[in-house]
Formats: C-alpha cells, sequence, structure tokens
C-alpha cells in the first residue's frame, strides 16, 4: 500500500465530516451534502484500488490508457464545476446591481415637474 | 410629440467627481437643460454632502457597480418620471456643455431615436491615438453584431427617446453598456444619428476613461452577456 492510499482517503473523511456538519448547522441542503459525499467516496475508492476503477473507466469511455482516462473525466467535471460556477456570480452580480439599483430609486426625491 | 428642453433629463453618472460635479451642473443648466439627475455609484469622496437646488436631483447607489448600471438607473428613473427623452454626458468635463444643444438640434430636425455625439467626426478634436485604438476595436465587434458602422460607440454623450429607453434593456453593468446599448438599439430597427461634437482630453479624463484592462473585461462581459442568458 502506497501512502497517498492512506492519505487520500484520510482528507477526503475529513471533507465528508465537514459537509455533513455543515447540512446539520443549516448552511448546506441535503442534495448538496449528498453530492459533496458521494464525490469524495469516489475519491477514496480511486485511491484504493486505483487500477480497478481507472482501468473500468477506461474501457467504458473508450480510452486507451486508464491515466487519461482519469485526467479527461477530471477535466469534464472541472468545467462543469467552473461553469456552473461562473453562471452563479453572473446571476449575483445581476441581483446586487438591481437591488443597488432599486434602493437609489426607491430613496429618491421627488422632482417638481 | 413635440420636446422641450424642460421635458429632457439630463444624466450624469458619477464616481468620485465631487470636484467637478457641481460646475458641470451648472453649465448644463447654463444651457438651458434645469432637469439634471446625478446618479452617485457608490463614491468615496464627499459627493454625498453636495446641496444641489432643486429640480437637480441624486441618486445614490450605496456600492459601486459601474457606469452602465449606473446610467440604466438614470434611465429607469426618467421613464419612471415621464421624461420624454434623456441625454447623457461624462461627469469628467471632457464633454462640452454647448453640444447638448447639437444634439438636442439634431434631434428635431431628424426625429432620430437616438443621437450619439460623435468625438470622430470632428476632425480638430486632439484625441489620443490609445483612444482610436479602442474605439475602433469597439466599432467593429458593434459592426460584427449589427452590420451597421458607428464612428463613436463608445460615446457617454448621447440624446435617447422616452420610446428606446422603454424598448431597450440594459444588462451590462461596465463600460460595455455602450456597445450592449447600440446592438439592441440597431436590432430593434431603431434610427440612429451621429453629430460631431467637441471632446477635450485632460491627463485627468484619461486617468477615468478606459484602459486596455478595461477594454478587455469589456470584451469579455459584453460576450458572456450575449452568449449566456441569465
Amino acid at each position: 500500500m502506497e501512502i497517498y492510499q492512506i492519505l487520500v482517503p484520510l482528507v477526503a473523511v475529513l471533507f465528508m465530516y465537514v459537509s455533513v456538519r455543515q447540512y446539520m448547522s443549516g448552511r448546506n441542503t441535503f442534495f448538496e451534502m449528498f453530492s459533496w459525499c458521494f464525490i469524495w467516496f469516489f475519491i477514496i475508492v480511486v485511491a484504493i484500488i486505483p487500477d480497478l476503477i481507472t482501468i473500468y473507466l477506461a474501457r467504458a469511455l473508450g480510452i486507451k490508457s486508464n491515466v487519461n482516462a482519469i485526467v479527461f473525466l477530471s477535466l469534464g467535471i472541472l468545467f462543469f464545476l467552473q461553469y456552473n460556477l461562473f453562471l452563479t456570480i453572473k446571476r449575483q452580480n445581476k441581483t446586487i446591481t438591481d437591488l443597488v439599483k432599486k434602493i437609489a430609486l426607491d430613496n429618491k426625491k421627488e422632482l417638481p415637474k | 410629440m413635440l420636446t422641450t428642453k424642460d421635458d429632457i433629463l439630463v444624466i450624469i453618472p458619477v464616481y468620485n467627481e465631487a470636484t467637478h460635479i457641481e460646475s458641470l451642473a451648472g453649465l448644463i443648466q447654463g444651457q438651458g437643460f434645469k432637469q439634471i439627475c446625478i446618479i452617485n455609484d457608490g463614491s468615496t469622496d464627499n459627493i454625498e454632502e453636495i446641496l444641489f437646488e432643486a429640480p437637480t436631483i441624486m441618486l445614490h447607489h450605496i456600492i459601486n457597480r459601474g457606469v452602465g448600471a449606473a446610467t440604466d438607473t438614470g434611465f429607469r428613473y426618467a421613464i419612471l418620471n415621464k421624461f420624454n427623452a434623456v441625454i447623457t454626458i461624462d461627469a469628467d468635463m471632457q464633454h462640452d456643455a454647448k453640444d447638448l444643444d447639437v444634439l438636442f438640434d439634431s434631434y428635431l430636425e431628424s426625429n432620430a431615436d437616438i443621437i450619439i455625439g460623435s468625438r470622430f467626426l470632428k476632425l480638430d478634436n486632439k484625441i489620443p491615438k490609445i483612444r482610436h485604438v479602442y474605439n475602433k476595436i469597439a466599432n467593429l465587434l458593434v459592426f460584427a453584431f449589427s452590420n451597421r458602422w458607428i464612428t463613436d460607440t463608445q460615446s457617454g454623450y448621447k440624446f435617447i427617446t422616452k420610446k428606446a429607453l422603454e424598448n431597450i434593456q440594459l444588462k451590462t453593468d461596465g463600460y460595455e453598456f455602450c456597445s450592449e446599448f447600440i446592438i439592441k438599439a440597431l436590432q430593434q430597427n431603431f434610427k440612429i444619428q451621429e453629430v460631431p461634437i467637441h471632446v477635450y482630453y485632460t491627463d485627468y479624463s484619461m486617468k477615468k476613461g478606459q484602459s486596455l484592462v478595461n477594454g478587455y473585461r469589456t470584451m469579455i462581459s459584453l460576450f458572456s452577456n450575449i452568449f449566456f442568458k441569465d
């Protein structure tokens, strides 16, 4: 057993614990907690039995090397998360601007016409 | 509908311009345009302490959201208060208040929906080369989306009728709103006219205007708003 096969699951378990704590304290939804736990669980499985999982993934995706399969899959997930983050920030920026405009207009003084 | 100067709201988006704003408001009123709306876009100077005489009004953005957002607040104010048209002008004194009449007269003659004050149609304007470059790039972008060549898409000096204001919904907050506004106006077949205006660049106004980094941000923001819906 390699050292990373102990370290990675330990870190993953820590993050799973954090996700559960955030859900318990009401800062996360159940779906968010479940999604993060699923991702970390997948990382634990890959760390413990790397060859079995990655070779299966490579065959399933039609990619020759198991390392390439993991890299491509990770990139895909990262791009998806990045896109979600981009849309969230864009929506939040718009909400903030709309709010700032509304406050400005609500606090106006009437013009004599 | 016949529009008089009293039916026109002059919109001035302002960010840290406390030193200029009073004299600019005075120059505008000296041209007979009494209705002024100053939008303080989260300035950190002492602009909130300046007391303007009615009918000038100041709206306050509690935080800085950009010149596009501030101008749009002015547009919404004009619609809510039933003004027939607005004129937008930059607060950094690069524009000549006398050109307000040039825009207004052009509207009376042409009945266009939008009159753009073009810095590049007046040949004796001393415009820094870098501004020529930024503007050409922005013009090309607008041309690509609208198939119409406008000589000064980034001009902050514009006359806009109520009809155009009510139909053009802005989504961008920064300098990119200039391009967005023209692209949307052309897509909706609004009549756009350009008239030559004076422009006076100083070290101060050069610092306040668009830079290469701003231009890059503007382009990314404009593209993201065109290609990604809310």
